[in-house]
């Protein structure tokens, strides 16, 4: 599975954006799973990492890059609050879970 | 292209520009100890541009080209840029907790974009079409502007052309087919030492009389006749000191601001772009004053972020962060940050698109954002001492914290609470003194415009006769139509039947 990564900015952030990939890679299995620039063809699922609930990066054009989307925004995934040290967990659970219907 | 920080920093070693600092010609601006905040502030503006986590707010799809560019050389296409441009200020704010000195380029390509077109359109010049030439070539080599704007004015109460002495305003003594000559000042310019160009406009409405000065041109900083004076701010020379007494070590207090001389300096006709067309000058005015006074609710609400956090730190070190007025004095100073902010917001999201196709912000609320900026800064960095207490002006200096024989005193009477060090302490102290007791507050006041001048924007565009109209429809002075379809009769009938019953 190829995930892209988007940013949005970080112009004034909740979380640390930056931390939340780094400890999501340790979790991801890297036999499974790579994270590849937003660029790359044939993207399985597109990351947006919103570091703050105004989702800036959330835009038509950019989950248009891969068939799947999940959204961090600030201390929500896909809008729904979560803890923020769960954050790079929950990506994981998640990712697994639409992966899951991947051929 | 977009440069790195590093890039940048050697682009400066290839320029040559005359510049003087305390009495002495400084030959390379990268390698001068004095300029050294100031150029790695700027170098900020490039190197944020290269990570991928604020790319999405540092870069700009150019609608020249297409090509991929700093925002900082971008002339603004939708709504969404003008957002995304307060939200570059904040982010850079946040980085260097100080003036990061390239918007006032930034807002003088986009000033003169949006004038050079208008003139074109009423006098059939060319202004425009050397402008976006002019514009590709700063894009292509991100270059750094320095938007010199204010002039030194001399007596304020005579218009340019009455002044004794002709230079104290930038003007046009020559005229060739090749290009123009001008002499005159530029003053108070920020980042202009570590600039790559100096982009000029006038600074004020000028009639038929003062035609010569209505200029608006671009010159290479290193450009024959051009001189740049450095100018002195506060404690300036404690970045020589060492490293804790400056505060904000790696990017000091405001922009470092320059005179600028133009002795007679020849400007070819490419990077002339207005040029005795004193009919649009209250337009380049006011619409750059607008562009740059949208800026300050991003800056300094950025460095305001910085500063927040300094004194959450610092009352923490001193075991008092759960005190009741230091708690309500942090809330206080988010409260006022946050309303700046959010006038950056509402006059970029109030923006709309101009007959050139560039953006432009709400005129009333970027001036409504710079003249909170003029006051709410204040205050939130007077609360910034109130947390952190007289420590911030009385703390001894870094030779004596490390000197042999007394440094010890200070490691030991300085110290506060369990798990803060003595020397982060003296850190944050030093950093809230840089940032709430020096020339940054001077430069809230008056940067992009001195509070009177909002003043005569927002009374003049504060709409007062529609406002009047709607006080005599809401009093009964003049007809409600709306009342009369509620109740189904005119007003009159409406309240005679209630003092009937």
């Amino acid at each position: 599975m190829q995930i892209g990564l988007k940013y949005c900015g970080s112009c004034n952030p909740e979380v640390d954006l930056l931390k939340i990939v780094e400890r999501l890679k340790k979790e991801l299995d890297k036999k499974k799973v790579r994270i590849v620039p937003l660029d790359t063809e044939g993207i399985d699922l597109v990351l947006i990492l919103n570091a703050c609930p105004t989702s800036c990066a959330d835009r038509e054009e950019v989950r248009q890059r891969a068939p799947l989307c999940i959204t961090v925004n600030g201390r929500m995934i896909d809008y729904l609050p979560v803890k923020e040290e769960e954050i790079p967990e929950l990506l994981k659970e998640r990712i697994k879970k639409k992966g899951s219907g991947l051929k | 292209m977009i440069k790195s920080g590093k890039e940048y920093v050697e682009s400066l070693r290839a320029l040559s520009p005359v510049v003087y600092a305390f009495g002495e010609r400084i030959k390379s601006v990268a390698d001068y100890p004095l300029f050294a905040p100031h150029v790695n502030a700027a170098a900020m503006t490039y190197e944020l541009a290269n990570h991928p986590e604020f790319e999405d707010i540092l870069r700009a799809k150019s609608h020249l080209t297409g090509d991929v560019i700093n925002r900082f050389t971008h002339v603004h296409q939708s709504v969404d840029d003008l957002v995304k441009k307060v939200r570059m200020m904040r982010l850079l704010g946040q980085k260097t907790g100080t003036c990061f000195q390239r918007c006032v380029g930034l807002d003088a390509l986009n000033g003169i974009y949006l004038t050079s077109y208008d003139i074109d359109k009423k006098y059939q010049t060319e202004y425009h079409q050397r402008f976006k030439k002019y514009l590709k070539f700063v894009q292509e080599k991100d270059l750094m502007l320095a938007g010199a704007m204010s002039d030194p004015k001399g007596d304020r109460s005579l218009r340019p052309s009455e002044q004794e002495d002709k230079d104290l305003y930038l003007r046009v003594v020559e005229k060739k087919k090749e290009g123009i000559i001008v002499r005159g000042a530029k003053a108070h310019i920020t980042g202009t030492v570590n600039s790559h160009e100096i982009i000029c406009m006038p600074t004020r409405t000028m009639t038929e009389d003062d035609k010569d000065y209505a200029l608006a041109l671009a010159v290479p900083i290193d450009a024959q006749g051009v001189t740049l004076i450095f100018g002195r701010q506060t404690n300036d020379t404690r970045r020589l000191d060492g490293e804790l007494d400056a505060g904000n070590a790696k990017y000091g207090i405001v922009g470092g601001e320059a005179l600028i001389v133009f002795d007679d300096v020849f400007v070819p006709w490419e990077r002339v772009f207005m040029c005795g067309e004193y009919d649009f000058t209250t337009e380049l005015v006011e619409t750059f004053a607008g562009y740059h006074r949208s800026n300050y609710g991003g800056c300094k609400v950025g460095i305001s972020d910085v500063v927040i956090g300094a004194a959450a730190l610092v009352a923490e070190s001193n075991g008092v962060e759960k005190a009741h007025h230091i708690r309500d004095n942090l809330t206080e100073m988010i409260l006022l940050a946050e309303t700046c902010w959010s006038c950056s917001l509402a006059c970029s999201y109030e923006g709309y698109k101009t007959p050139s196709g560039a953006y432009t912000i709400n005129p009333l609320l970027a001036n409504v954002v710079k003249l909170n900026i003029t006051r709410l800064n204040y205050e939130w960095m007077r609360l910034a001492q109130d947390i952190a207490g007289g420590i911030i002006i009385t703390l001894p200096s870094e030779k004596d914290y490390r000197d042999k024989d007394v440094g010890r005193y200070v490691e030991k009477y300085f110290k506060g609470k369990e798990g803060f060090s003595t020397e982060e302490r003296i850190r944050l102290y030093r950093l809230i003194e840089n940032l709430a007791v020096g020339a940054g507050l001077p430069e809230a006041m008056h940067g992009a415009g001195s509070p009177a001048a909002q003043k005569i924007m927002i009374g003049r565009r504060g709409n007062i006769e529609e406002k009047k109209k709607l006080a005599r429809v809401v009093s009964g002075i003049k007809e409600d139509i709306y009342f009369q379809k509620i109740v189904g009769m005119k007003e009159k009938e409406y309240f005679a039947q209630i003092l009937r019953a």
